[in-house]
């Protein structure tokens, strides 16, 4: 009878060990968003400036910069103004000495958000609708004696998501 | 025998975590420098001989009348700055000169010439209409009636700036 009493608790306590294996799955899983897509769609032009007179184009002029942005709605993105100092004409330089960037999630001026923008630091922007326009303004300071000619410079614009 | 089994899950995730590609692009940021101003001083207001107590008045079409001429860029606004002196001087002798009559024109004749309101050191404006402009300048002077004889001069200056209009 002890026998028998020993020999059944021992079933007992051998039946985790006993059981059959068991196992379980789970994904894993990414989607990758849809990449940005950078595009420079208009100069900033200046037109004709005068020795001696600084000369502004807003961001709402005609002829302000154009980028657009196109990517994964509600996402954030850094970006990343490369901002010449100087329109250059050979030799001679042009100073460009202050900016007027701005954002807007449809490609209209009005209602544009300012950015403040340091030449070579990430600002982040929000791809709300999946698409960002940019308008940059500017200023050059021709001198009394610059030289006559065309000048110009190169701004450049990186994006990357930042992942949020 | 039970066997025992186990089960490894390998999971790998690649790049999920690797850094964020950038895309950019560029725009140019471009600037045309119009051709300088150039101011040229071609004829003296000269009143010749004068007579003491009798004034002496040069119009501003008059062959003898003070000329300039100014070149710039086709359309573009001009500041023009007279320094008119008050007195032509002669050693420590004056001659006041109390009036003038400054004309510009797009061509180089006085007939159809513009009159300027010129106040000495005050900018007025005028226009490179056809990328040139001449300027006349009459006056007059009033000797004194003991004025003392002997050449009188003065310098007449025009200073010019683009306004960027």
């Amino acid at each position: 009878m002890r026998i028998a009493r020993l020999a059944a608790l021992a079933a007992i306590l051998s039946v985790p060990a006993l059981a059959h294996g068991q196992s379980a799955n789970v994904s894993a899983t990414a989607t990758v968003v849809t990449p940005l897509v950078v595009t420079g769609n208009a100069n900033l032009a200046f037109g004709n400036v005068f020795q001696g007179v600084n000369k502004t184009v807003p961001f709402s002029d005609a002829t302000s910069g154009r980028f657009s942005i196109t990517g994964f709605g509600t996402s954030q993105v850094a970006m990343t103004f490369t901002l010449p100092t100087n329109l250059i004409n050979g030799a001679n330089n042009l100073p460009i000495d202050s900016w007027d960037i701005r954002s807007n999630t449809t490609n209209v001026t009005a209602g544009a958000t300012a950015m403040t923008v340091t030449s070579g630091v990430p600002v982040n922007g929000n791809l709300a609708v999946g698409n960002l326009f940019l308008f940059v303004g500017g200023r050059v300071l021709p001198a009394v004696a610059q030289l006559a000619g065309s000048y110009t410079g190169s701004i450049v614009l990186a994006a990357a998501y930042t992942g949020l | 025998m039970a066997s025992i089994r186990h089960l490894t899950a390998l999971i790998v995730l690649v790049g999920a975590a690797g850094a964020a590609q950038g895309q950019s692009a560029s725009i140019a940021a471009t600037a045309t420098v119009v051709t300088p101003i150039t101011v040229t001083g071609t004829a003296p207001l000269a009143f010749g001989n004068v007579f003491q107590g009798v004034n002496r008045t040069i119009a501003f079409s008059d062959a003898t009348s003070g000329r300039f001429s100014l070149t710039g860029y086709l359309g573009s606004q001009v500041a023009l700055t007279f320094t008119l002196p008050t007195t032509l001087a002669s050693g420590a002798n004056t001659m006041p000169i109390n009036t003038y009559d400054v004309r510009v024109n797009g061509t180089n004749v006085t007939a159809g010439a513009t009159a300027l309101t010129v106040i000495s050191g005050t900018p007025v404006n005028s226009n490179f209409v056809a990328g040139n402009l001449f300027v006349f300048v009459g006056g007059r002077v009033v000797p004194a009636a003991a004025q003392a004889a002997g050449a009188y001069t003065g310098s007449i200056v025009l200073a010019a700036a683009y306004t960027g209009l």
